[in-house]
């Protein structure tokens, strides 16, 4: 699934979030988008899963304009994982799962034996299968994000949108999560994400697009992208990059306590 | 209770025959109840004379008590207690809040002010429905629209909305029933809030059904849309569904049933609310189950009440009374169970 992303502009009120952003994303691959808080980087999958319809510019789908695509035809181009949640009730892991298949079947129809399969599978993959029948808010705050990886599954989309998926997360969750993440693009999914760790870019993204004040300043591979010079200036503190293990990754080290000592 | 169990089909299908037959039990035995005897020969024999020639073994008293004075009961507290706790359990998950029913989204309070206003203008019982509907669907659209407004903490804002809408209805009902006139109108009123069966008679069915029936189809079939709704809009969307369409039917359905069931029995609070919870606690949160344990166990709950309404005092206590004994102590438990969630 090829994304491709034209002028798109949205203000809320006076206050202009994105202005005119261009960027396009080939299918397969991890894409980081990385950027300080309140640049837009919200605003911009709003915008990409019509959460926000009111933008100006176009976003396209393999080609076709999503605004042509009514809700549900939308649903089945597009997943989004939400950050980890607790709903208002408990549900099983599996009816969380079920939820996604929805644009699949009828208006008036719940989900049949097929949807049900789909979501199964969907659990086995993210190793949650044994969990199927637990409740939802009885789990720890990992194994949700893995819940709503599996829904995202379950919608049969080849594009998934995750909104800093490993936030909430402890260290060795997000490590656990990322890999899945990574694993999954090697199998031909298209995914999305936003992040704040320049470190996770390096470590599992494909492609990196830098969001500043409402614009794309950068976008490439991590390696051509991340440099000490673009987080001073996006971030606005001093690091030193270290390259470890032959370049094959690199990492972050904010410096000014160091010099300080 | 073992989760495994409460998602398996034979678990759930037992639970829905089981409902089904205390129903049916509950139902038949009813019209035997009362302080004139029916003995259950004379009624098979006065039902089946509809369709059989039988030689009548009974007075024609008994069956103009039953036809008239017990059957229009028993029906409509059967058809009352399945809309209001299917109305609940809808707007729990529409307002994403397990403490709602239409006492707190203020759809009680409207439709008892367009009633007590359709009794003061004497406009007749299809003019009460008319009016209760009315009044109900504005103070819910009010009461969301208030609710926003908090952004916070959107459980307190529907609380706060809830109470502040209610009161303003509740106050302007206590108006008319200060200007009604003391004599006719003012019992009429005020009996009528306090929610009764007692005078319930054929025509009020007539009068019922068809809203109740346009509000309860689409609730069954939008049960399992209802689930993806709790999820927020923003996910709602993401999965395909067009959130303020489905939104807008459930809250109409929701409402629609509320007010013809106010109309025609007058208030009876909490049932909304405890029976949606006692559901869940048997079959879980999915509304795919939830919502016709609900509809079965409410039915059976408000006939058995109203049974216990009409037999244990010579003057019958009002239904309205009786529930809120019933379930202001059940909502504290409640408070007391899930306190640690607000």
């Amino acid at each position: 699934m090829s994304l491709k992303i034209e002028n798109l502009s949205y203000a809320y009120g006076d206050h202009m979030v994105l202005d005119k952003v261009n960027f396009t994303i080939s299918p397969g691959g991890l894409t980081c988008i990385l950027g300080a808080n309140g640049v837009g980087k919200s605003t911009l999958f709003r915008c990409i899963l019509r959460l926000n319809d009111n933008y100006s510019g176009h976003s396209y789908l393999n080609g076709f304009d999503s605004r042509e695509l009514s809700i549900q035809e939308l649903a089945k181009q597009i997943a989004y994982i939400p950050q980890s949640h607790a709903p208002a009730f408990n549900y099983k892991v599996i009816e969380i799962v079920l939820m996604s298949t929805t644009a699949q079947i009828g208006n008036f129809k719940g989900p049949g034996e097929k949807e049900k399969k789909v979501a199964m599978e969907a659990l086995e993959r993210v190793g949650m299968a044994d969990f199927a029948e637990q409740g939802y808010t009885q789990i720890s705050g990992g194994e949700r994000q893995l819940v709503l990886i599996a829904r995202a599954l379950a919608q049969q989309t080849k594009l998934i949108i995750m909104d800093e998926p490993t936030s909430n997360l402890d260290y060795g969750n997000q490590i656990r999560v990322l890999s899945l993440v990574k694993q999954l693009t090697r199998e031909g999914y298209t995914i999305i994400q936003s992040t704040h760790h320049p470190d996770q870019a390096f470590m599992y993204a494909d492609e990196v697009v830098v969001l500043e004040k409402g614009n794309i300043v950068h976008h490439g591979s991590p390696k051509e992208i991340i440099s000490e010079p673009m987080i001073r200036k996006i971030y606005n503190i001093n690091v030193e990059i270290n390259s470890l293990y032959d370049d094959l990754v690199r990492v972050t080290v904010p410096i000014d306590e160091l010099t300080n000592r | 209770m073992n989760e495994k169990i409460q998602t398996s089909k034979i678990y759930f299908d037992s639970v829905i025959v089981g409902l089904t037959l205390i129903l049916a039990v509950g139902f038949i035995i009813s019209f035997m109840l009362g302080k004139y005897p029916i003995a259950p020969a004379e009624l098979f024999s006065i039902l089946a004379s509809n369709v059989l020639p039988i030689d009548q073994t009974w007075t024609d008293q008994q069956a103009v008590i039953l036809y008239h004075v017990r059957m229009p009961r028993i029906i409509l507290s059967v058809l009352v207690g399945c809309c209001l706790s299917a109305a609940g359990a809808a707007y729990q998950g529409i307002f994403r809040n397990p403490l709602v029913s239409s006492d707190i989204v203020g759809a009680s309070s409207g439709a008892a002010f367009g009633a007590a206003l359709a009794i003061l203008m004497a406009i007749g019982n299809l003019g009460i429905s008319i009016l209760a509907f009315v009044f109900s669907i504005g103070a819910v659209m009010a009461v969301g629209f208030l609710s926003k407004k908090v952004k916070t903490n959107p459980v307190l804002g529907l609380v706060l909305a809830g109470i502040m809408v209610g009161s303003l209805f509740n106050s302007a009902t206590s108006f008319l029933k200060l200007v009604a006139d003391p004599n006719e109108q003012l019992p009429a009123i005020t009996y009528w809030l306090m929610g009764s069966f007692s005078g319930a008679k054929l025509e009020d069915i007539r009068l019922a059904i068809i809203p109740m029936a346009a509000g309860l189809i689409p609730l069954f079939l939008l049960r399992w849309k209802i689930n993806i709704l709790t999820m927020g809009d923003d996910e709602a969307r993401t999965m395909g569904v067009d959130t303020k369409k489905t939104r807008a039917i459930i809250v109409i359905a929701a409402t629609l049933v509320t007010a013809a069931s106010i109309a025609v029995s007058g208030m009876i609070g909490w049932i909304g609310l405890v029976i949606p919870h006692l559901s869940r606690m048997l079959v879980g949160s999915d509304y795919r189950r939830l919502m016709p344990v609900s509809m079965l166990m409410g039915a059976s709950f408000l006939l058995i009440v109203d049974n216990v309404s009409r037999l244990t005092t010579t003057s019958e206590i009002p239904i309205g009374i009786l529930t809120s004994f019933i379930g202001a102590p059940f909502f504290f438990y409640l408070i007391s169970r899930e306190g640690e969630k607000f």
